[in-house]
């Protein structure tokens, strides 16, 4: 339950490193693998908002980990940094 | 051999007056008919679309103009929201649904909503923030030239061909949805890379092959392309396929039944071999109770799949399918577990 799991913070690097392309995961579930595609591409623009994309992401992750929980736990293993 | 499956009890064909007796006993239903079918029931809480091509446990591929293909929304679901939309109030559809549910949504094809839909959908605020799942509507091809596909909100007995019919479902907190995909066809790698730049959406005249500007039309010609493949793009593992649909030598210009977009990557399919039992094969028998699914059209009438079974999965064949954003010649479906 998303309750149960802590979401790390927007300044944890790793929200930018997915959505820069830097570190590209093998994702598991259909919502994020689409998800993904938009919001990489949108942070690759030099207008991006690139604050709210990671909040973008951090939504997504808060409102379906029960069905993105092992895409989660790829990401997010070992502690926020 | 098709055995009776408890995940898909009551998803079937019936005739309007047996569905009309569900309505009547309470039940929330997901519907796909011919208009003549759906515009015969009583208001109740269902939502419909038009098409006359199923798939189905009992026979396989079928197509009635007679019957309608019931989806039982599953006894743990509620409705939370269910109407129509039109094009300024669907993009914010999801605003209106539950904190823990799903979405069906149902868009009459050749619509500006469907057109809406396909080309900015993935932009719109909070799409996924819960599952969206549902498919295009359609009409058979002998009435193309008559009938216009359509969508049905039964609690206002409204029927649209301009506007979706959206159905947000609630669901209990020990129990969540999850939308996943069937799709055989993968991109040819031996095949060149087309990417779409200065012309997107659904009809384009140029592309660029491997880097190379040329027309879609030639390309097409000079490699001898079967168009019944799609392009697929590879989303993160997700293989999304834009299908053809027309292709117009006098004007050099190849049109698709969803949109082809900027920034990514297709190929042309390779081509796949018997297709019922390759579909069976990789659905196999998926985890949690199947409260929705659909095949595309293209799939039924490309692979032959009138009398052929597909596995477990049964559904309308539809005209383009929804699972967060517009997908072509690919089945969709929704899963329910429990925690």
């Amino acid at each position: 339950m998303a309750a149960s799991t802590e979401i790390p913070p927007s300044g944890d690097a790793r929200w930018h490193d997915l959505l820069s392309g830097a570190v590209r995961p093998m994702y598991k579930c259909l919502a994020l693998r689409i998800l993904m595609i938009r919001l990489t591409h949108a942070y690759d623009r030099s207008d991006a908002d690139r604050p709210a994309l990671v909040e973008e992401l951090r939504g997504f992750f808060r409102d379906n980990l029960r069905f993105a929980r092992d895409d989660f736990a790829t990401i997010f293993q070992g502690a926020a940094r | 051999m098709m055995g009776p499956n408890p995940h898909r009890q009551g998803q079937s064909l019936y005739s309007v007056a047996e569905v009309t007796a569900m309505l009547a006993a309470g039940e929330t239903l997901i519907l796909a008919a011919e208009e003549a079918m759906l515009a015969a029931l009583p208001r109740g809480d269902w939502i419909g679309g038009t098409s006359p091509y199923f798939m189905t446990a009992e026979a396989g591929g079928t197509y009635s103009r007679d019957r309608i293909f019931v989806q039982r929304m599953p006894d743990i679901a509620s409705v939370a929201w269910v109407g129509m939309l039109d094009r300024a109030a669907l993009p914010d559809m999801a605003a209106l649904g539950p904190d823990n549910g799903y979405t069906i949504l149902l868009m009459p094809g050749q619509s500006e909503v469907h057109r809406d839909f396909a080309l900015n959908g993935l932009e719109w605020r909070d799409m996924f923030r819960r599952p969206v799942v549902g498919w295009v509507t359609g009409v058979a091809g002998d009435a193309a030239a008559t009938d216009r596909p359509k969508v049905f909100d039964g609690r206002s007995g409204r029927s649209a061909d301009d506007a979706a019919v959206v159905l947000h479902v609630a669901l209990p907190d020990n129990a969540f949805a999850k939308v996943d995909i069937v799709n055989l066809f993968v991109p040819d790698m031996d095949g060149p890379v087309l990417t779409f730049a200065d012309e997107t959406g659904f009809t384009v005249e140029r592309v660029l092959v491997d880097g190379v500007p040329t027309r879609l039309v030639d390309h097409i010609a000079a490699n001898g392309i079967d168009t019944r493949l799609p392009l697929v793009a590879d989303y993160n593992g997700a293989m999304i396929n834009v299908a053809t649909a027309a292709i117009d030598d006098a004007a050099g210009k190849v049109s698709f039944f969803a949109p082809v977009h900027e920034g990514i990557e297709y190929r042309f399919a390779r081509p796949i071999g018997e297709y019922s039992q390759q579909f069976a094969e990789q659905v196999g028998t998926p985890r949690g109770e199947v409260a929705f699914s659909c095949n595309c059209i293209l799939n039924y009438l490309y692979a032959g799949l009138e009398g052929q079974h597909t596995g477990t999965m049964v559904g309308p064949a539809t005209f383009g399918e929804i699972a967060y954003m517009l997908l072509t010649q690919t089945m969709v479906y929704l899963v329910i577990e429990r925690d």
